[in-house]
C-alpha cells in the first residue's frame, strides 16, 4: 500500500483533535468576530445590537486605543531589536570553546523557563522603589545618589518593563541561534581560515548566513509574542503610569472587561489579530523558505 | 412465621438504608464566595469565620475565593456572565449602584432580620441599599484615617495633632526641615482606584464634591484646589514621590518601617502598623485620627470606602447564600475578629473590651461615620475612576496643570455619560 493511501485511510484519526482545536480555538475566534458588529455587553444583558462597522470606525478615532498600538509598537520593536542583538551575540560567544560555556548555555535555559508572571513579580521586587536591589546596586556602585521610583516614572516604566522582558527572553533568540550554529560544519571555517579570511569575513560569509533563517524565525516569533504582550505589563504596572504602558491588550482588556463592552473590545482585538496575521504570515513564508 | 418475620425484617432493613440514604443525600450544597485579598478582614479571618458556619451548618460547603481588590469587581462580573457564578460576593459600595442597573444581586429587602435592620449602624445600610432595594449586608465601614507617627511629632516638638490640612503641612515641613523624615506624607497614589479614595478624602476636606446634585460632574472647578494642593505637596518634596507607585499596603510599608510621619490608609492599618511582626514603630508611636478638613471649610473629614456582602441573583442557593453572609456580618463573629475590623453594630462601639487598647481608633471611627460622604455611586463610575485616575496622575507629574487635567478628565466622563 503506498504512502498516500495509508495517510488517506487514515486521517479520520485526525477528526477528534480537529473538533478540539474547533471547539477551544475556533469557536471563540468565531464568537469574537461576531461580537465585534455588535454593542454586547459583557454580562449579556439584552440582545446585543448590529452596529455594522462602528466599533472599528471608533477604533480608529479613539485616541487611547491608538496611543496604546503606538506603545506595543515601542515595545515591540525595541525588545525584539534587543533581543536579537544580545542574544546572536550570546550565542556566538558560548559557542566558542571556552570554559564554562556548557555550564553556561544550561543557565541561559533559566529566564526563559521562568513563568511571565513570577519573573514580572520578581522585578517588581527588584525595581521597589524603597528596598528595590537594582537601586541598592547603582547606589552602592555610586552611580545613583538617591533611590529611583523606577515603575512610577513616566519615562522610565515603560523601558523598566522592557528591560524586564529582555532580560526573560533574549535567551530564546540565543538558544535558537545556537543550535544553528551547532550545526554550522567546522570544515567550512577551516576552508575559510586556509584561504586566509580573517574573523570578521568569516562572519559575515559563513556565519550569518548560515543563522540568518533561524534567526528569522525567532524574530517573527518574538515580534508576534511582543505585539500582544499583556501578563508581564499587567503585573508591573497595569498599564500605568498615566497610562504610560498601556499596551493594546491591556487596552482591549481594559474596554471588554473593566468597562463591560465586549462589542468594542472584540472590535479592537480583531485589528490586533489581523495585525499579528500578518505577522505570521510572514512567518509561514519564512518557514518555507527554509524549506525551499 | 419465621419466613415472615425475615421478610419484614428485610423490608425494614431496606426501608431503613432508602431513608439513611435520602438524609445522607440531603442536599449537600456548596456555595462559592468571592472576596478580597487585602484590607479589611484577613483570608485566614473569613475562612475562620466560613469555617465556623460550616460546622453549624453541615449540609452547606462554602468555597473561599479571594482576590486583590482591583479584581474583585472584574471577576465577580465576569464569573456572573458566565454559567458559573459566585453565591456571595463582597462588594464595594461604588459598585452597588453598576450591579443594580444589571440586576446582578438578590433584592433581600425583605428577608434582612428586624435584629440586623435595628442594630446596624444606620449610616451602614445607605451603603447596600439602591432606589430602596436592600441588595447586601453591610460587612465593614471604612475611610482612610489620617495615620501619624507621634514619635517624629514629638522630635519636631509638636504634641497636639494636626487641626487643618494647613497646620499639617506646616508640622510637615518642620519635620522635613529638623530632617526627622525626608518625605512627611506618603500616599496610595498608583493609577488605581486608591488615588481616587486618597483624592476624595482631600476633596472632602477642602469641602468639595465630585458632581453637582444632577449628577453631573464639576471637577473642573470643585476639584482643582484639592489636586493643586497634592501637586504642591510633590512639588515641595513633602510627598514621598514613589506614591505614584503605592497602593495601601506599600504604604502601610512604608509607615511602619517609620519612613513618613503622615498617610491616609484604611482601618486595617492600625493593628499591622502596631503588631512588632509587620512593623518596627514602637505601638504607642502610632496615631490615628479623622484627616482634618481645610481651615475655615470644615473639622474634620471621612470618605466612604465601605463594602457590603450581597448575594449574587444567578445563585443557585439563594437561601442558603443569605445564611452565610448574614452569619459572616452577625454581631456575634464581628466582635470576635474585630482585631483588623471594626463591626458594623451599634452596640460594639459601648462594648468596652471592642475599644480596649485602641480607643483612639474607635474614637476616629465614631467620628468618622458620624460625617463620612461616598465618592459617586452610579453605573458607569468604573470607567469614569478610570479617567480621572488617568489625568489626576498626569497633574501629579506635571505633564499638564490641575485645572487642565480635571477639565480633560471631566470633557471624556462627559462623552461616556
Amino acid at each position: 500500500m503506498s504512502y498516500k493511501k495509508i495517510k488517506g485511510s487514515y486521517s479520520f484519526l485526525t477528526i477528534p483533535m480537529i473538533l478540539i482545536m474547533g471547539m477551544v480555538i475556533g469557536w471563540p475566534l468565531i464568537q469574537t468576530f461576531i461580537f465585534s458588529f455588535t454593542d454586547a455587553d459583557l454580562l449579556g444583558i439584552g440582545e446585543p445590537n448590529f452596529v455594522g462597522l462602528n466599533n472599528f470606525l471608533n477604533a480608529f478615532q479613539n485616541r487611547g486605543f491608538l496611543n496604546s498600538l503606538r506603545i506595543s509598537g515601542i515595545f515591540a520593536v525595541v525588545v525584539v531589536s534587543v533581543e536579537v542583538i544580545l542574544g546572536t551575540s550570546v550565542a556566538l560567544l558560548v559557542n566558542q570553546p571556552l570554559i564554562g560555556s556548557k555550564v553556561v548555555r544550561v543557565f541561559l535555559i533559566l529566564p526563559w523557563a521562568v513563568p511571565t508572571i513570577v519573573n514580572a513579580i520578581m522585578w517588581r521586587l527588584i525595581y521597589n522603589p524603597e528596598y528595590g536591589a537594582l537601586n541598592s546596586l547603582l547606589y552602592q556602585l555610586g552611580m545613583i545618589d538617591k533611590y529611583i521610583s523606577w515603575l512610577s516614572s513616566a519615562d522610565k516604566a515603560l523601558w523598566s518593563i522592557i528591560f524586564a522582558d529582555i532580560w526573560k527572553n533574549f535567551s530564546l533568540v540565543t538558544l535558537i541561534v545556537l543550535a544553528s550554529l551547532q550545526s554550522l560544519p567546522e570544515s567550512q571555517i577551516e576552508a575559510a581560515k586556509i584561504d586566509g579570511a580573517n574573523s570578521w569575513q568569516r562572519f559575515f560569509y559563513i556565519t550569518m548566513p548560515h543563522i540568518i533563517p533561524s534567526l528569522q524565525v525567532a524574530m517573527v516569533l518574538r515580534i508576534i509574542e511582543a505585539v500582544k504582550v499583556f501578563d508581564i505589563i499587567y503585573v508591573m504596572t497595569k498599564g500605568g503610569p498615566a497610562n504610560k504602558t498601556r499596551t493594546g491588550s491591556i487596552f482591549i482588556y481594559q474596554e471588554a472587561f473593566t468597562n463591560s463592552r465586549i462589542g468594542a473590545g472584540s472590535s479592537f482585538a480583531i485589528i490586533m489579530v489581523a495585525f499579528i496575521m500578518i505577522l505570521i504570515l510572514f512567518y509561514m513564508r519564512t518557514l518555507s523558505q527554509q524549506k525551499r | 412465621m419465621r419466613k415472615n418475620f425475615v421478610l419484614s425484617f428485610l423490608v425494614v432493613c431496606i426501608l431503613l438504608t432508602l431513608f439513611a440514604s435520602t438524609v445522607l443525600a440531603e442536599e449537600e450544597i456548596e456555595l462559592r464566595f468571592l472576596g478580597m485579598a487585602q484590607a479589611a478582614y484577613s483570608e485566614q479571618n473569613v475562612n475562620d469565620m466560613t469555617a465556623d458556619f460550616m460546622k453549624d451548618h453541615p449540609n452547606i460547603k462554602v468555597s473561599t475565593e479571594f482576590v486583590p481588590y482591583e479584581e474583585l469587581r472584574n471577576k465577580t462580573m465576569l464569573a456572573y456572565g458566565s454559567s458559573n457564578s459566585y453565591d456571595a460576593a463582597l462588594v464595594d459600595d461604588i459598585w452597588f449602584a453598576e450591579y443594580a442597573a444589571k440586576d446582578m444581586l438578590l433584592d433581600i429587602t425583605a428577608d434582612i432580620p428586624q435584629e440586623y435592620k435595628d442594630g446596624v449602624l444606620a449610616g451602614a445600610w445607605n451603603v447596600t441599599t439602591k432606589n430602596g432595594k436592600i441588595l447586601g449586608v453591610p460587612w465593614f465601614l471604612d475611610t482612610m484615617y489620617l495615620f501619624y507617627n507621634k514619635d517624629m511629632l514629638s522630635q519636631a516638638g509638636f504634641e497636639d495633632t494636626p487641626k487643618s490640612i494647613e497646620e499639617m503641612v506646616e508640622m510637615a515641613k518642620v519635620l522635613k526641615e529638623k530632617g526627622i523624615v525626608e518625605y512627611p506624607f506618603v500616599f496610595s497614589m498608583a493609577q488605581a482606584e486608591a488615588l481616587i479614595c486618597v483624592y476624595a478624602n482631600f476633596l472632602e476636606a477642602y469641602g468639595q464634591s465630585f458632581q453637582d446634585a444632577e449628577g453631573n460632574y464639576i471637577l473642573q472647578d470643585s476639584g482643582v484646589e484639592t489636586l493643586e494642593f497634592l501637586v504642591s505637596l510633590m512639588d515641595e518634596g513633602l510627598l514621598n514621590p514613589n506614591s505614584l507607585e503605592f497602593l495601601e499596603e506599600d504604604v502601610r510599608r512604608v509607615f511602619s518601617s517609620g519612613d513618613a510621619a503622615f498617610t491616609l490608609n484604611w482601618a486595617y492599618m492600625y493593628a499591622l502598623a502596631k503588631d512588632p511582626a509587620e512593623s518596627s514603630l514602637a505601638p504607642e508611636a502610632v496615631g490615628i485620627m479623622t484627616l482634618p478638613g481645610k481651615e475655615g471649610i470644615k473639622e474634620h473629614a471621612a470618605m466612604s470606602g465601605s463594602m457590603g456582602l450581597g448575594v449574587l441573583s444567578k445563585s443557585a442557593h439563594p437561601k442558603e447564600a443569605l445564611e452565610y453572609i448574614l452569619y459572616l456580618s452577625s454581631k456575634g463573629v464581628q466582635d470576635t475578629y474585630s482585631n483588623l475590623q471594626l463591626p458594623v453594630w451599634t452596640a460594639s462601639y459601648d462594648d468596652p473590651q471592642i475599644a480596649a487598647g485602641r480607643e483612639d481608633m474607635v474614637a476616629a471611627a465614631k467620628q468618622a461615620f458620624s460625617i463620612m460622604n461616598v465618592r459617586p455611586s452610579e453605573p458607569n463610575y468604573q470607567e469614569a475612576s478610570a479617567i480621572l485616575q488617568k489625568n489626576i496622575q498626569s497633574a501629579l507629574y506635571g505633564d499638564v496643570a490641575a485645572k487642565d487635567a480635571l477639565v480633560s478628565a471631566v470633557e471624556e466622563i462627559n462623552q461616556i455619560k
